[in-house]
């Protein structure tokens, strides 16, 4: 099955007997059906029917969400990552070569939570894949505004999603594009976002890309203060909400190089906010 | 001394930095602002082996100092690339 996710192509192979629409929901919306005559580049493959095991690599990173544990571990032909979800001691695992071009997953399926295991993998396939040419996957919400996406990127329970309900709420002709990883591609000096099928908690898949007017960097306060952010300040607010394997030399310099644009390119805050109105109009009217 | 490997300068806007990719710590990003000095001298002496004295020779051909501020000058920024992991001192 292919799909198409901020305008990349990419193919998972699934088994024989998987039923797509069940086992990604969220993907249905991307699903991508090529002409005969033409051919895509494809941004990454993902094979779940070809998995062989490697040996020991050295564990480079770990970390745990409501999503599931995972470990990325260095190994001689590029990464394996290992995946458990914290409600099940099943673990799945993935090898992908140093460029995330080609990715063979084992997957037990049998695990009730293999679906957003696979899920989960796909991500990480796609943010790291998508640093190698001209994007960034995101963790923010983004709502579409008049033709433009306002990213709202945060800490963990900063209120990202809540700022993005307020806006819905109060703003007309406010639209969800994404509430947890969308993604940021930068095409003839234009930085777009990107829905995709990775939305957190809130069920929004779409297909969309719009131009970026604005990257909000939040944290709550006692109080609405506003502020733009140039430069290395610019910089600094985006960089920990990026998706990268941090030592990859070369995917994080080319993080670092998207970044560097980002913060000269586009429009930058830092808003310390309520969760009330006054903070979504004071972010939605400092520009 | 020398540098350490794979640092990038970067110019972003009107400013210079370094951004160190080899924390440990989740999300925690270290980036190391340079000003324009900092960022001359650190470009001259990137990848290979140089001298406090070198050093401050270049600041005296570029820019109308004493001999005396530019050693002090180095010494600063010597301390400050130390301590902050940017060179090594052997």
């Amino acid at each position: 099955m292919r799909y198409k996710v901020a305008n990349h192509v990419f193919e998972v192979i699934l088994p024989s007997e998987a039923n797509t629409e069940l086992l990604l929901p969220s993907f249905c919306p991307f699903i991508y059906i090529s002409k005969d005559e033409e051919i895509e580049p494809l941004l990454f493959l993902l094979d779940t029917t070809t998995y062989y095991p490697q040996e020991e690599g050295v564990l480079i990173e770990e970390s745990e969400n409501d999503m599931g544990h995972i470990t990325i571990w260095k190994i001689e032909q590029g990464y394996r990552i290992e995946a458990r979800h914290i409600l099940a001691n099943k673990r799945h695992a993935m090898i992908a070569d140093k460029e995330f071009r080609t990715i063979r997953a084992s997957i037990q399926w049998e695990d009730e939570y293999a679906s957003q295991i696979l899920c989960s993998m796909l991500r990480i396939a796609f943010s790291q894949s998508l640093l190698r040419e001209d994007g960034i996957g995101i963790h923010a919400s983004a709502i579409a505004h008049n033709g433009k996406c306002f990213l709202f990127l945060g800490k963990s329970g900063t209120g990202k999603s809540t700022h993005a309900a307020l806006w819905l709420q109060h703003i007309e002709k406010s639209e969800l594009i994404n509430d947890d990883n969308p993604a940021i591609r930068i095409q003839d000096n234009i930085a777009y976002a990107y829905g995709t099928p990775w939305s957190g908690k809130t069920p929004c898949y779409k297909n969309i890309g719009l131009p970026i007017a604005k990257i909000t960097r939040l944290q709550q306060a006692p109080a609405n203060i506003h502020r733009r952010l140039s430069d290395i300040e610019a910089f600094t607010a985006l960089l920990p909400s990026c998706s990268v394997i941090k030592q990859d030399k070369r995917l994080y310099e080319k993080l670092c190089d998207k970044l560097t644009w980002l913060a000269e390119h586009t429009h930058i805050a830092y808003l310390q906010c309520l969760p009330d109105k006054e903070a979504v109009m004071l972010n939605k009217e400092t520009i | 001394m020398r540098t350490k490997e794979d640092l990038t300068l970067r110019k972003i806007g009107n400013k210079y930095m370094i951004v160190d990719t080899l924390t440990e710590e989740i999300n925690m990003v270290d980036v190391y602002t340079m000003n324009e000095t900092a960022a001359l001298l650190w470009k001259t002496f990137n990848k290979r082996n140089f001298t406090q004295e070198e050093m401050v020779n270049v600041l005296c051909n570029e820019y109308e100092v004493t001999q005396e501020q530019a050693t002090n000058d180095v010494e600063n920024l010597i301390k400050d690339w130390i301590s902050y992991g940017l060179i090594y001192n052997d």
